[in-house]
Parts: C-alpha cells; sequence; structure tokens
C-alpha cells in the first residue's frame, strides 16, 4: 500500500499501540507500516476525511496537523501579501488573545481581516434563497466539509441529497473573490482541519490553514499583546453561531418559517457514520419537509473540533461570547419581527449579490471496496493462526479493530499486517520462546519448565536425563553441507521426541546437542541406542552417524535442571574411543576430575610467571657401553602449596586448552638457557629433546625461531620431539616442515613410536633421524607376543637405518633385550628417573660424552 | 438455436453492415459483432438501426476472429435465434458499478431464474477498457447472482491504442460501462472453457504487500517483488520487463490457475499487473507450455461436454494474440477454431472474466449448443 501523505501527519513518537484504528471511522485510512522493531500507524489521505479524531485518540501525541505556520511566518516575513479567513470558533474560544494575534499579524504584513462569520450570514442567506426555490426540500447540511469528504469518498447515494450551497467559508471566500476583488492568498485560521479539501472544491487562492494554537506556539518569544486590530469584516447576523453545536438551526430558524426544522444527527463520533438509509429515510419523510439534516462532525460543533487542545477550559469564553451574540440580536429592533421581515431584511442587506454565486457542486469520490473472495479470508485467518471459529472471534480490539474478522480484511486489503494481531504474536513469541526454531522441539528453557513440570507430575518415577551429541556432526556439515546437518539435526529430534513423548521430555540445547529426560528403566537406553542409529541411516551418507550419550541419574528431583544436565554432559565428555553409539553414566569422579582440571586452569598462568615449572632431565644411556649418549627435557609443576604435581595432571588439560603451547615453548627456552649455561661451564653436552607439539608444527616461522632460540648452541644437541599422531592432520605440510628443521640442523624425533596411532606408512614417509620406542606401550601383558613384536619393529628400524631410543625401560632384562635386537639407547627408570637440571649437570661433569 | 454470421472490409460503414449481414435472417434476436475501434461508433449506429427488435451488442477489438479468418480491420458480426435472453448495462464501472445492480437483479428477473443453471445458462459480459473496473463488475455480479448458480465470462474490449476499448448496447457506444447479456438455452448447454498456455513453473511466493486496488504487489514473502521474480527466474532485474511477458504469474485456488500478465516492472522494485491480488494469496511463476498441445486439448474438452456447438463466442488476450501474430500462428490459430468450433465470433481482449476472477493471457471459449444424452 502507497501512502499518500496529507494534512493529518504521524510523528516519531508513535509507538504502534493501534489507538488511532479504535477511534478512526475510516477503514484504510490508517495503515501499519514495519518499523524493523514494531510497527507504527501513518495516516493515508486517500481515504482519510480529515475528522482530527485520531489527534486526541493518540494518547502519545504522535498524531498532528501539519504545522504550516513557520512557512506562513516566514513568507510574511518576506514580505508577501496575504489576507486572513478566521475561523467563527475563533471568537467564541479566543476571545481574549484574538484582537491581539490579529493586531501583531496586521503589523507583521496582514493586509486583510475577515471572519467567517460574515461568510455564515452570506451562507444563511444563500440557504434562504435556495429554499425559496425549492419550498419543500429536504437536504443534508453541506456547511461541515468533513462531512461533505465523507459522503463524497464513502457514501455516493447521499451526494443528491447535499445542500448545493456554498458553506460558510467558502461563501466569505467567494464574497472577498468577486465582490471585494480582494486577489491575494487566505489563510485560514481555525480549528477545522479540513478547509483545505474544501477550498479544493472551488476555484480558490487558500494559500495556509493554520491552527492558532501552533502559530500562538510560534509566536511565544513575541510579545503580540501591544499590539491590537479589528477584523475588516464579520457577521451582522448570528454568523458567529456556525461554530456552535446547533448554529445553523440557530441562524436559518431566525427567518425561516416555523415549519422549517433543523435536524441534528450524529456523525462521525461513532466509528462508522450511521447507515446513509437512515439519513435517506429521514429526508423522504414527506411530513417534515422542508427539512435540512445537519450531520455533525464533532460532538458540539467546530468549537469541539479535535485540534484544538484543553478546549474544555475554554468553554466559559464560549457561553461568554455566545451570551453576548444572542443578546445583541435580542436588543435589535428587528428582532421583534416576525422571521419574514427578518429574511426580507437579510435579502436587502445581500441584495446586490448573485445568489448562483454561491451554490455548489459536489465531486464523486467513491470507489467501491473490492470484495473480499472468502477463500482470501480464509486464507488470512489460517496465517494469522486462527483455525477454529472461536479463534475468529476473539475480537480484544488489541489490533485496533473492532473484530478479527475486520483486521483480516485490513490485511488483506494491505492495511495492516498479520503480526499486529496479539494474539498472533503471543503465540509465535511463545513459540519462539519455547521451541527450537530449526528442529520445533523444545528448547532448552521450554525443557527446564517442562521436565519440573514431569517431575511434579509423577513424583514417585526414577528419572534418567541422557545428553546426546552428534559425534561426527562437523563432517556432516563440511562434507554435505549445512542443509544435510539440519536434515539429520530434524531427522534427531523427531526420535528424541517420538521416545519421550507421553512419558519424558526432550530439548536441542545447541548445535548437535540434545537432552533427553526419560523414565530411568532397563528399557530404555537399549531403546535410545537402537531408534538413534536405526534412524540416520537414511541419510546416504558415506560413513555411519555416531552418538555420544552422556547419563545422569537423577536421585534428587529437587536439584537445579541445570546441575543434571552439566553432570549428563560431563558424562558424555568422559567418553573415548572410536565410533557408533557410545555412553557412559556419571559417577563421582568426573566430578572431581572436573574440578581438578578447574583447578589447573586457573592456576596455570600464574605457575609460568612465578615460575613454579621446572625442567627435569631423564638421562639416555648406551647400554653396551653404560655411558650417557642423551636426554629428554620433562616439566614438573611445583606449586607453593601443593608441592610436586606429576604431568599426568596437568598435561591432559593443557592439551585440551592448548596451553600446551605456551608450556611447550617455555620449556624450550629453559632448556637452551640450561645448556648454554653448561657449555660456558665447558661441561661435554649430550643432545636433548624437547617437545614440539602439533600445532606448533604448521607455523611457517618455526624453523628460523627455533634456531635465534638455540643460536649458541651446536643445534644437533636440541632434539625436536614429533609424535606420529601429527602425522594425520597434514601429511604433506609435516613433511615439509621436518625437512626444513632438519636443514637448520636439528635433529628430529618421532616420539611415542606404537602408542596406538602407528602405521608404517607414517614410518616410511616422515623424514625423521631418530625413532623413540615407548616400552610402556609396546609391553603389553603378554611378554612373548611382545617380545616377537619389538623385535619385528626393531629389525624394521635397523633395515630403514633408523636410530632407536627405548624409553620407558625399567628393568635389566628389559634394557639387555632391547639391546640385543638393536635398541641399545636406553631411556628410564633402570638407568635414571628424571631429576633436577642440577643433577645432570653433575652427571654431565662426571660422565663426559659419547658421540 | 440458429447462428448466422457474416463479415465485411469493405471501407463504407452502411455497405460493409449490408454485406456482413446479406443472409441474416430480418429479425434476429441477438446480434454480436465486433470491429476495429475506429469505426466502432459507426457500425453501433448502423447495426442498431438495422436490428431495432433486436439487442445488438458490440466491442472493438484490436484483432476479431471469424471463421472468416483473424482480421485487425473490418466487421465481424453474428446474428442469433432460438435462446432467451436479457440485456443491460452496468455503469460507473471504474469507481461504483454497484449501484447498477439493480439492472442485473432486474434482467435476472425477466428469465425465470429458477430454470436458470450453470449447464444452460451464461452471463457474458463486454467491458470498455481503461478503468480497471472489471473486477468492480464482477464483484457487482457476483453479489447480484448470489444464490444462483450462473457463471459470468466474457472479456474487455480492445484497441491498437493501449486500453480504449469500447463497448455498445443497441446503438449506443458506453463509456466506462459494461454491456451483460444473459444467455439462456432452456433446451441446450451452454459451455464455458478456459484456456491456459501457461503452466507454474514450480516456484510459488505469499503476496506480503500489495495496492489491491491499483493491482501493484510490492512485496512476495517480505522481499521486493521484481527482485524475487529474478531470483526466481535467474535473470539479472534490468532483464525482468523483457521476460515478464513469458512469465506471468497465477493466482493458485486449489487446482485453479489464474493468470495475471505483468503489466509493468517499476522503479521501486514493485510490479504492476493487469488483475487485482490480495495480501497474502499465494502467487505461482508460469512459463509458457506447448501451445498447440494445450489448444487441442482445449477444443477437445468443449467437445467433450457437449453433443453439438452451434455457436461460440471466443475471448482471447491481447497479449495471446500478439504472441500468436509473432510466431506467424494467428491464422491457423483461427481456422482452428473454425475447424473446431464452426460458427463462432472471436473477441481479443484486455483481460478474461471467468466466474469471480479477472484473468489475462487466457482464452475463454464460451460455446451454446446441444448438451450430451
Ligand atoms: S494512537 Fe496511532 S499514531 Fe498514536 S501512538 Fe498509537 S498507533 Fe501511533
Ligand atoms: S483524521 Fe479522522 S479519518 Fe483521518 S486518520 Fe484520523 S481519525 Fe481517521
Ligand atoms: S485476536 Fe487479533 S485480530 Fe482478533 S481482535 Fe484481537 S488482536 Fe485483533
Amino acid at each position: 500500500m502507497k501512502i499518500k501523505p496529507g494534512f493529518i501527519d504521524t510523528n516519531k513518537n508513535c509507538n504502534g499501540c493501534n489507538k488511532c484504528l479504535t477511534v478512526c471511522p475510516i477503514p484504510g485510512a490508517n495503515i501499519s507500516v514495519g518499523t524493523g522493531e514494531g510497527h507504527r500507524i501513518e495516516v493515508n489521505s486517500e481515504r482519510c476525511v480529515t475528522c482530527g479524531l485520531c489527534i486526541p485518540g493518540c494518547q502519545n501525541q504522535a498524531r498532528e496537523a501539519v504545522d504550516q505556520s513557520g512557512s506562513f511566518l516566514a513568507e510574511l516575513a518576506a514580505g508577501k501579501k496575504f489576507s486572513l479567513a478566521l475561523d467563527p470558533a475563533l471568537k467564541l474560544l479566543y476571545a481574549e488573545e484574538l484582537p491581539y494575534v490579529l493586531g501583531y499579524l496586521r503589523a507583521l504584513g496582514v493586509e486583510k481581516i475577515y471572519d467567517i462569520s460574515f461568510g455564515g450570514d452570506l451562507c444563511t442567506w444563500a440557504t434562504l434563497t435556495y429554499y425559496q426555490e425549492h419550498p419543500e426540500a429536504s437536504k443534508i447540511a453541506s456547511f461541515c466539509p468533513i462531512i461533505v469528504d465523507l459522503i463524497e469518498k464513502y457514501y455516493p447515494e447521499l451526494l443528491p441529497e447535499l445542500l448545493p450551497v456554498q458553506s460558510p467559508f467558502m461563501c466569505l471566500a467567494t464574497y472577498v473573490k468577486n465582490y471585494v476583488q480582494d486577489k491575494r492568498p487566505l489563510v485560514y485560521i481555525g480549528p477545522c482541519l479540513s478547509k483545505r479539501e474544501e477550498l479544493a472544491a472551488g476555484d480558490f487562492n487558500l494559500a495556509y490553514t493554520l491552527t492558532l494554537d501552533k502559530l500562538l506556539l510560534r509566536l511565544q518569544q513575541v510579545d503580540w499583546h501591544a499590539y491590537w486590530s479589528e477584523v475588516d469584516l464579520r457577521s451582522e447576523d448570528l454568523g458567529y453561531l456556525y461554530g456552535i453545536r446547533d448554529g445553523i438551526n440557530e441562524n436559518l430558524s431566525y427567518f425561516m418559517p416555523p415549519h422549517f426544522s433543523v435536524l441534528l444527527a450524529s456523525g462521525l463520533e461513532g466509528r462508522r457514520i450511521a447507515n446513509p438509509n437512515v439519513y435517506k429515510s429521514a429526508l423522504t419523510c414527506g411530513k417534515v419537509a422542508p427539512l435540512l439534516l445537519n450531520i455533525r462532525s464533532g460532538h458540539s460543533g467546530c468549537i469541539d473540533a479535535p485540534s484544538i487542545p484543553d478546549k474544555e477550559k475554554r468553554w466559559t469564553s464560549v457561553f461568554a461570547a455566545v451570551k453576548g451574540i444572542r443578546s445583541h440580536i435580542l436588543t435589535r429592533p428587528d428582532y421583534k419581527e416576525n422571521y419574514q421581515i427578518r429574511a426580507e431584511l437579510l435579502a436587502a442587506r445581500f441584495a446586490k449579490l448573485n445568489p448562483a454565486d454561491f451554490k455548489r457542486s459536489f465531486t464523486n469520490r467513491y470507489y467501491q471496496e473490492p470484495r473480499l473472495p472468502a477463500d482470501v479470508l480464509e486464507k488470512i485467518f489460517i496465517a494469522m493462526g486462527k483455525t477454529t471459529p472461536a479463534s475468529r472471534k476473539i475480537n480484544c480490539g488489541g489490533c485496533g479493530y473492532a473484530t478479527c474478522g475486520e483486521m483480516a480484511r485490513a490485511v488483506a486489503y494491505g492495511y495492516n499486517q498479520i503480526e499486529n494481531c496479539i494474539h498472533y504474536a503471543t503465540a509465535k513469541t511463545r513459540q519462539i520462546t519455547y521451541t527450537d526454531m530449526l528442529t520445533g522441539i523444545p528448547n532448552l528453557y521450554a525443557f527446564k519448565q517442562q521436565t519440573r513440570d514431569l517431575f511434579w507430575d509423577y513424583p514417585e518415577q526414577k528419572y534418567v536425563l541422557v545428553y546426546l551429541d552428534i559425534k561426527n556432526f562437523r563432517m556432516v556439515n563440511d562434507l554435505y553441507g549445512f542443509a544435510a546437518g539440519d536434515q539429520i539435526l530434524k531427522a534427531v529430534a523427531e526420535q528424541a521426541a517420538a521416545m519421550t513423548s507421553g512419558k519424558g521430555t526432550c530439548a536441542r540445547i545447541m548445535s548437535d546437542h540434545f537432552v533427553l529426560c526419560l523414565p530411568d528403566s532397563k528399557e530404555n537406553l537399549p531403546k535410545i541406542l537402537h531408534h538413534i542409529r536405526a534412524n540416520t541411516k537414511e541419510f546416504k551418507l558415506d560413513f555411519p552417524i555416531s552418538f555420544d550419550l552422556g547419563l545422569y541419574r537423577i536421585t534428587d528431583t529437587e536439584e537445579p535442571i541445570e546441575n543434571m544436565i552439566d553432570m549428563a554432559r560431563l558424562a558424555q565428555l568422559t567418553i573415548k574411543g572410536s565410533y557408533d553409539v557410545r555412553w557412559a553414566y556419571y559417577d563421582e569422579a568426573m566430578s572431581e576430575q572436573m574440578r581438578r582440571e578447574a583447578w589447573v586452569t586457573k592456576e596455570m598462568r600464574r605457575a609460568l610467571a612465578e615460575e613454579q615449572f621446572q625442567v627435569y632431565l631423564q638421562p639416555q644411556y648406551d647400554h653396551r657401553t653404560h655411558k650417557l649418549v642423551g636426554a629428554e627435557a620433562l616439566v614438573r609443576w611445583y606449586h607453593p602449596q601443593r608441592g610436586l604435581i606429576g604431568p599426568d595432571e596437568f598435561i591432559p588439560t593443557f592439551e585440551k586448552n592448548n596451553f600446551i603451547l605456551e608450556m611447550d615453548a617455555y620449556m624450550r627456552n629453559k632448556v637452551c638457557q640450561l645448556m648454554a649455561a653448561w657449555q660456558a661451564q665447558g661441561l661435554p653436552l649430550v643432545p636433548v629433546s624437547v617437545n614440539l607439539s602439533r600445532l606448533e608444527l604448521f607455523e611457517e616461522t618455526l624453523p628460523e625461531r627455533l634456531s635465534t632460540l638455540a643460536a649458541k648452541l651446536p643445534p644437533q644437541m636440541l632434539r625436536l620431539e614429533v609424535t606420529e599422531s601429527a602425522y594425520t592432520d597434514n601429511p604433506a605440510q609435516l613433511v615439509t616442515m621436518i625437512k626444513r628443521l632438519q636443514a637448520k640442523g636439528f635433529v628430529v624425533e618421532m616420539d611415542d613410536f606404537g602408542s596406538g596411532y602407528s602405521s608404517l606408512n607414517t614410518l616410511h614417509e616422515m623424514p625423521v633421524d631418530v625413532v623413540k620406542l615407548d616400552l610402556r606401550f609396546l609391553m603389553g601383558t603378554h611378554h612373548e607376543k611382545s617380545r616377537v613384536i619389538l623385535q619385528a619393529i626393531a629389525g624394521m628400524l635397523q633395515q630403514l637405518q633408523l636410530p632407536v631410543i627405548a624409553e620407558g625401560v625399567e628393568t635389566l632384562a628389559q634394557a639387555d633385550f632391547l639391546t640385543k635386537i638393536g635398541c641399545h639407547v636406553i631411556q628410564g627408570y633402570y638407568y635414571a628417573k628424571p631429576m633436577p637440571a642440577e643433577q645432570f649437570a653433575a652427571l654431565l661433569k662426571a660422565q663426559g660424552t659419547v658421540r | 438455436m440458429q447462428s448466422w454470421q457474416g463479415y465485411s472490409k469493405i471501407k463504407d460503414v452502411d455497405q460493409a453492415v449490408a454485406e456482413a449481414c446479406a443472409h441474416f435472417p430480418e429479425q434476429p434476436q441477438l446480434v454480436f459483432f465486433f470491429s476495429e475501434s475506429e469505426r466502432f461508433p459507426a457500425f453501433t449506429r448502423a447495426l442498431g438501426q438495422k436490428f431495432a427488435g433486436a439487442q445488438v451488442i458490440g466491442a472493438s477489438s484490436f484483432v476479431s476472429f471469424s471463421p472468416a479468418g483473424a482480421s485487425e480491420y473490418g466487421l465481424q458480426v453474428a446474428a442469433l435465434t432460438g435462446l432467451q435472453l436479457a440485456t443491460g448495462v452496468l455503469r460507473d464501472i471504474s469507481t461504483y458499478p454497484l449501484k447498477y445492480k439493480g439492472a442485473v437483479t432486474a434482467a435476472l428477473q425477466t428469465l425465470a431464474p429458477s430454470r436458470l443453471t450453470a449447464a444452460n445458462t451464461c452471463c457474458f459480459i463486454l467491458n470498455a477498457a481503461g478503468s480497471n473496473g472489471e473486477e468492480l463488475v464482477l464483484d457487482t455480479l457476483a453479489e447480484a447472482l448470489e444464490g444462483t448458480a450462473i457463471p459470468v465470462c466474457g472479456g474487455s474490449a480492445s484497441s491498437p491504442a493501449i486500453l480504449q476499448g469500447q463497448v455498445s448496447l443497441n446503438g449506443q457506444v458506453l463509456e466506462d460501462s459494461t454491456v451483460f447479456a444473459f444467455l439462456h438455452l432452456p433446451q441446450g448447454r451452454i459451455h464455458i472453457q478456459q484456456e491456459n498456455i501457461f503452466t507454474p513453473l514450480g516456484k510459488e511466493f505469499t503476496v506480503t504487500r500489495a495496492d489491491v486496488v491499483n493491482r501493484i504487489i510490492y512485496e512476495l514473502d517480505g522481499h521486493k517483488a521484481a527482485d524475487v521474480l529474478s531470483r526466481a527466474l535467474k535473470l539479472a532485474p534490468s532483464e525482468l520487463p523483457a521476460a515478464a511477458a513469458l512469465h506471468p504469474v497465477g493466482r493458485v485456488d486449489g487446482d485453479s490457475l489464474f493468470v495475471s500478465e505483468i503489466k509493468s516492472v517499476n522503479q521501486d522494485g514493485s510490479i504492476t499487473t493487469y488483475c487485482r491480488t490480495f495480501n497474502q494469496t499465494r502467487l505461482a511463476v508460469l512459463k509458457l507450455a506447448d501451445i498447440a498441445a494445450v489448444q487441442a486439448r482445449t477444443l477437445a474438452a468443449v467437445h467433450q461436454q457437449l453433443a453439438q456447438v452451434d455457436f461460440s463466442l471466443v475471448v482471447n488476450c491481447y497479449s495471446r494474440t500478439c504472441m500468436y501474430q509473432k510466431l506467424g500462428i494467428i491464422n491457423a490459430f483461427a481456422r482452428d477454431l473454425q475447424g473446431s468450433l464452426g460458427n463462432y465470433l472471436g473477441l481479443t481482449s484486455y483481460g478474461e472474466q471467468y466466474h469471480t476472477f479477472q484473468c489475462s493471457l487466457t482464452m475463454l471459449i464460451v460455446s451454446l449448443g446441444a448438451a450430451k444424452i
């Protein structure tokens, strides 16, 4: 709907409260416009009849008449000449201020000031003339431009019934133009907002339409009390009374025969003008002819116009003024005469005028309202969520319309939007608040409430809370796209809903994480595993979807639901191993582990800053000669309160939170410092192995950084340990990096060979210089088998001419065996435990080196 | 029911009327005629005078069709007897035809309404073009015919100058008006066949902002209509106006599709169509189907319904006529109609009306004949 701006405007105060819709008598005069955050209501001047009812109707002061006083004063100041036409209501409402303001305006350059009450006298005379020509006519008064606008636009059947006589304002404008020959543009000042529309009907030169209040507001800084002016033309009869409720009657009955009636009818006070046929039948009721039906727009006439603020405060002024006018008439000599003589006097007064000049015609501006097909209305109701007869009759008025049907029609015509139905919006908000939009199952918020209700309803039942994580979900998104991922989420949600239907609750709480609360029974777990596994096969993926389920047995239903979810999540996080459906029940140790990790995470940075981490070195010996040939640097944490903390307690956490990177860098730094110091002391150096984490291996500048770090050392003295698992990430890049490190002179060791990820391919393709075998992984419980495997590995490494270091060697038998199969460099408790740097320096000093 | 048909290309109006009506009976009941718009008022007068005792209904037509072929110039006229009819006029169709609803109900009363069924009666209308008033006319007829099963069908008059089609009744050219005629065959059958040569492309949208009265669609699914359509058609927005002729939109109502041609793609991203669209209705983007196959089906459907076709009125959309001219199949089209329907009179229309819908890019065939037993 395109909105045509007009004389009534919506300002920025509008908050979309819809009140204006409630008071407006014209469907489609108010149009809802989306603002992004909500909506506001604009006025569509094509349909608006400028009745102004929405001005006081809007409690946010968002509705106002367009203020033209600024432009008027500016033009006046620039020397443009105007004549003023004052509404008769002004003298009644603003009797005190008016002469002063007029004086000021005259001082500014206004040439002529006409009171429309003079037009009132003319209008009375023209009406009289009409009735003389049509003594039996029954007509509708055409003096209120709002009513004329209303009839022209909406009730064309009444057009022929309108009195073809100009209104007081039009009569004045005609008189000024034709008889006074004043060609200056007219400026209307008064409470009526529809004067622009009225004069548009004739060939008049109306420049501005102003309300006195807005004008006074502009003149706030001016001392207009210092000025004074009378008007140049005004009523000599009852013309002023056109501004009050029964003014037409008072004017006409003064001059018309007693059987002439003026009938007051309600106009726009309700939401609708009464059925036009009512007026029609009133008009054709022969008994009362001649008749003038006065359909009033405001309850008390023009003095009651909605544009006047605080008008009740001015009632005293109105009463006084009206009383004054009436008593003036009462004291006139012609008052004593009969109506005919009075009419003759009036006719004599305007004898020189041509009555034809004061006639008017009307324009049919009606457009038949498009008929709304029943199916369109039905679709709109459905779109509004109104699927039952009752829901279509809520008629709460929240949207501004009296009925849901009216609202639906407004939607069809584009006057309003479905979102503005309060019930629709509430349902939508509820849906958004409680539902996971992707899958349609409850969200976390709803889950918490529903689970609480479940516990309340079945207090005896034992429940288990399941935390479900789709393990390789990211892979689905990466390989098959988000749409495929969404399909899987929807399928899982559907299954979760089916499994919990009627007996439990479920929700998607984020990404690929779901929670279910089910009765804790033997059957439920297998059921979950079976269902979830079976129903995801249909997605034509090249790999099976795997699920991790963390289960938390609820022992205390009063416990916060968040806690229960945390526990189940914790259990889920502990699951390790390969795919399919895996599960773990929560136990206390998990919480303990979590607390430990939390403590480590909290303490680690401070520990680094305070140098609580210390370098320990575990020597490596040639078992054939028992000489010291190298060492591995290992970290130890001396906490001021907790003492020595073993690496098993903190390394896994460091790996999880990536602090391991800082830790490794710290260790390398310290090792280089130590070796440089030993070198400076003249101690014979042996190579020391330090860790390189997987992530670091992909840093472009790593070789350069390490070279700088070990600048004072022979580079082969620093051995860099790379785990075999690093190879799986990006083999090509890793191979390049190893070669670059070797080019800088560093020795690269493959650490933990045989720890689980080994593949002969890795060995073949990773160009390492040394391989470290970890006996803890390789020596299983079946010693014989382990020995055979070890022998095979050793043989293979020999053939590849790769030197080997065996770590984790604890006994002489192990050392002898390893030496026999070709692995003679031994690291382990058999020779020495990891030791502080000072102790290791002493060893260096004592033993010398073997190259 | 009997029908006579004639045409003339003679320049002189009286001579043309004489030639075209040479074999007509003295007192036909109903005379339909179509001609080019320049001489339409003169034909209106001449035929009105010649058949003063008959109901004479005419419309200007950019191209008229008859068994003689398709022609942009000349008079095509048909005379009918043996039917019951009532005619009338709706005026002020651009603003308020409802005011004349009484003319419809009065006409209906003359035909013994209780005997009128959807199978033996129709309300055929011809509208003066250029007022966007067709839908108001349909609304008026819907209201006036409420409770009856009488189907409404017809078209808007056309001329080469866009939207200046004229209509006339009994010797008077009527501005801003619709001429309606209730055609009733007490013993026969009337069948209305609608043809769409467009078919859904598989993309449907909800109208979320539309100016119903001015037939403007601003938004589809909450986005600018032109953007949505150009995306649906995989076109740059600048290519949309050219493609719009081949891709009208259609209102989906159950199984029925009411085609609406895109009149213009506007600067502000809205589109103006030839038909009214309400907010929250579903619109489908359409594509051209196999014209020949569709036409064969249409004509076969007429014969499926009627044992014998005595006379047909054909209403063919202006854009279809233009398309057939461009494709060079306009005369073949006229011949096909003659071959299948026999006597018929065809109008090129600025909009076709069927039931309560104003459509475009459509053909309507209103066939009068004998029912199958
Ligand atoms: S009454 Fe209307 S204009 Fe005023 S704030 Fe409410 S919606 Fe806005
Ligand atoms: S001025 Fe009157 S008609 Fe116009 S929007 Fe306000 S209430 Fe409605
Ligand atoms: S339920 Fe909605 S449409 Fe009905 S009256 Fe209330 S707000 Fe308006």
